[in-house]
């Protein structure tokens, strides 16, 4: 089983879409997926028309193993299944804490999911919690979303130093230029200049698409609806790119 | 990912989406007609293995699933012409899935019909699909129009399975029923098949105390009916081991009338096994062809790659040799000499017919075969005492015969042979046998391989073939004579010993008193 997550401290960076498009793909390429919905926005679990996931309680691993199956839904695409968003999420961090070895909980509530999965994947809220350690400990790739501007980079950079600050291996960040318009210089020129900065770099980038804003209209992954267009090419590509680079293979 | 429960349901009668009302968003997803013929073989390896084999238009799909339900498609594969073996499927998932389930028999057709489809996605009020609906009618013709039955199979979604049983229960109260045939099944019944276990080792129902000449007239009965029902197959040609089996029902039958002596007069024995010789006897050069010919592959790959060519004469001359053999064979089978000795045979085994007296034949059957098992087994233990790498192939040959005497008494009375102490020897047995049999099978193929180089004076590139042939089986021979020695020390150890005497000596009273026949010491 290999668990990515899509993870950035900064919103509105694309990552939903790419945790949505992203399980898809997999699903498509044969993987059977998990995609958990960890952000209480609920977005994701939105894009496939999943209410929310009911309430359970989280007062050891056990019980948080037990509330997350319950909560599993089938997707419309076979092959891919959801554990949507609650709000009770929000209140993870506080559960966490009062666990033993609070930090690697959650790695301990996925490997229970191994045998029925070849693919779990996150979609991550943007803050920098003890849940956001968990994930980042549990996860054998985080796929960081930036969009070639100024204040994307500094996020991402923060991200860098938290990561070295807690004597977490950077390498298993893998950082991808997102939402790029190419006809903008400074996404251009930031482009350029950060991939040789920071060798984890995909090589993909998704461009600004007005396809992917429509997913809210469709209620559905890009993938499922728009195979042909720029975007959805992308997200197919970012997929074989992260199957072929071993950066979703376990250790 | 969980595997999820699909809730079949028959329906009475033409209800379909319009039963479940207005509380539904009920979204039409596809629909499709098409004939679809299904296949299996005359063990029914499919349907007992849980499979469905079909063939709708030039697609040949191979299902899971059981009692005529065929679930979810495990392979499939487009096909123009027929398949008759799992090596004429060209992909390897059918070969892979076939070959295991079919061995050496061949499909036939056992059910034709036409199924109408109609797929639809049941959604919730946010649009969510929460179970999938697959409408099917069942009809006998090509057209559709005799309909046989109305099928509904329910397909939850994980997560979502109050909905579906909320369907479920709309669709009961509407008269829909979760018993009952499923669309093959249906279809089967309608053409008057029924699926059957096949088994060359029946029950015979019998006891210790059954009387001897009784048992053995239960044995023959079914096996005589064995051997009747695999003609057909032999003068179709369907597959080799219709033949195969036809063969071993007459051995068996001739074997038990030899083993458990005196149960029948003296001159009816003896009619009784010389018809079942001629019945073998006139398949006896088919069955060697079918051999040879099965083993075709087998031999070309002992050949290296650049003599393999040169085998193409021997399987050529083989093949049009089995043509004219075939011939043969289907004619005698066919003739009135062999219905005149088949209904000699039976109403010489009738449990109606009146025998004049035998010695065993009141006697009950079990101290009787005890004692002959019993005696066999000693017989097997004292020739394998000479047993060395290089004896003689015929003393071989005399303990494989002997083996085989001890296995069909086993297997004949099986019912009366306590389970667990036998398990293990019997398998111990099969080993040995196995053993055997590859060694006999060397040694009369070299023979065989020879007579034909002479016969036909093979020189140059076939001569060179066949000789690298006969030289590999040589020493697969020598080869397996030493795991031949090693097979009957185990089998002829003294905890095999001890088993055997536990299970089958009797005590000196009762062998005395109940069979008449000498003590064994």
């Amino acid at each position: 089983m290999k668990i990515i997550s899509s993870y950035s401290i900064k919103g509105g960076v694309g990552k939903t879409a790419l945790a949505v498009n992203l399980a898809f793909a997999f699903r498509d390429a044969g993987y059977r997926t998990l995609l958990i919905d960890l952000d209480p926005q609920g977005a994701a679990s939105f894009y496939f028309r999943i209410g929310s996931a009911e309430k359970f309680k989280m007062k050891d691993t056990k019980s948080v193993i037990d509330g997350l199956r319950r909560n599993i839904r089938e997707s419309d695409f076979s092959g891919l299944d959801i554990i949507p968003s609650s709000l009770g999420y929000r209140h993870f961090d506080i559960q966490l804490d009062a666990m033993a070895k609070s930090r690697k909980q959650l790695r301990k509530v996925l490997e229970k999911f191994t045998p029925d999965y070849d693919v779990i994947l996150m979609d991550c809220p943007p803050n920098i919690t003890l849940l956001s350690e968990n994930i980042f400990r549990a996860s054998d790739a985080i796929l960081v979303p930036i969009i070639p501007t100024v204040l994307s980079r500094r996020t991402f950079e923060q991200l860098l130093g938290f990561f070295r600050d807690e004597e977490l291996p950077c390498d298993i960040i893998r950082p991808f230029f997102s939402m790029v318009q190419k006809r903008n210089k400074m996404h251009r020129e930031l482009m350029a200049e950060l991939p040789p900065l920071y060798p984890g770099f995909l090589k993909t980038t998704i461009p600004f698409s007005a396809d992917v804003e429509k997913m809210g209209i469709h209620k559905m992954p890009l993938l499922a609806y728009s195979r042909a267009g720029e975007a959805a090419r992308a997200y197919r590509a970012l997929c074989d790119e992260i199957l072929s680079s071993g950066c979703s293979e376990n250790d | 990912m969980q595997n999820k429960e699909s809730v079949r349901l028959i329906l009475p009668g033409e209800i379909g989406p319009e039963c479940l009302g207005d509380a539904w968003s009920l979204v039409p997803h596809h629909q499709n007609s098409s004939s679809l013929v299904f296949w299996d073989t005359f063990e029914w390896c499919l349907w007992f293995g849980k499979h469905t084999l079909y063939r709708a238009g030039e697609t040949y799909s191979l299902c899971d699933g059981d009692q005529g339900w065929p679930g979810s498609v495990v392979c499939s594969e487009k096909a123009m012409g027929q398949r008759r073996f799992w090596e004429d499927f060209q992909t390897e998932p059918m070969r892979t899935n076939l070959e295991g389930m079919l061995g050496l028999r061949a499909l036939t057709v056992v059910a034709e019909g036409r199924f109408s489809r109609r797929c639809d996605e049941l959604r919730n009020g946010d649009g969510k699909i929460v179970c999938r609906l697959d409408w099917t009618v069942v009809s006998a013709d090509r057209q559709g129009s005799a309909v046989l039955k109305r099928y509904c199979q329910v397909l939850p979604l994980r997560g979502y399975e109050d909905e579906t049983a909320r369907v479920v229960e709309q669709l009961t109260r509407c008269g829909a029923e979760s018993h009952g045939d499923g669309p093959l099944q249906v279809l089967l019944s309608h053409g008057q098949k029924e699926p059957a276990r096949y088994t060359l080792r029946p029950s015979f129902g019998l006891d210790h105390k059954t009387p001897a000449r009784g048992a053995v007239g239960r044995i023959l009965g079914p096996i005589l009916d064995l051997a009747i029902r695999n003609m057909p197959g032999i003068i179709d040609d369907v597959d080799t081991e219709f033949l195969h089996d036809y063969r071993i029902c007459l051995r068996k039958m001739r074997s038990v009338l030899s083993l458990v002596k005196d149960v029948y007069p003296r001159e009816e024995t003896r009619r009784m096994r010389e018809i079942l010789g001629d019945l073998a006897r006139h398949t006896n050069r088919l069955r060697d062809l079918d051999v040879y010919l099965l083993a075709r592959n087998e031999y070309r790959t002992l050949l290296p790659p650049l003599l393999r060519p040169t085998l193409d004469g021997l399987f050529d001359d083989f093949t049009a040799e089995r043509k004219r053999e075939l011939r043969r064979v289907v004619s005698t089978l066919r003739g009135p000499a062999t219905r005149k000795l088949l209904h000699e045979l039976s109403e010489l085994i009738s449990p109606t017919r009146n025998h004049s007296s035998s010695k065993n034949a009141e006697l009950p059957v079990g101290p009787l075969v005890f004692q002959s098992i019993f005696k066999r087994y000693k017989k097997i233990r004292r020739l394998s005492r000479g047993i060395r790498s290089e004896t003689p192939d015929e003393a071989i040959h005399q303990i494989r015969i002997e083996c085989k005497k001890l296995r069909y008494l086993l297997e004949f009375f099986t019912e009366l042979i306590p389970g667990e102490e036998m398990a293990e020897t019997l398998k111990l047995l099969r080993r040995l046998q196995n053993r055997l049999g590859e060694f006999n099978d060397a040694s009369v193929q070299q023979k065989s391989l020879l007579e034909y180089w002479q016969q036909k004076k093979c020189d140059g590139d076939s001569g060179m073939g066949l000789g690298g042939l006969v030289s590999i089986l040589y020493q697969r021979q020598q080869l397996v004579r030493c795991h031949i020695v090693e097979a009957l020390e185990e089998f002829c150890d003294n905890s095999t010993a001890g088993a055997f005497k536990n299970t089958f000596r009797l005590p000196a009273s009762a062998s005395a008193a109940d069979t008449g026949q000498e003590h064994i010491p």
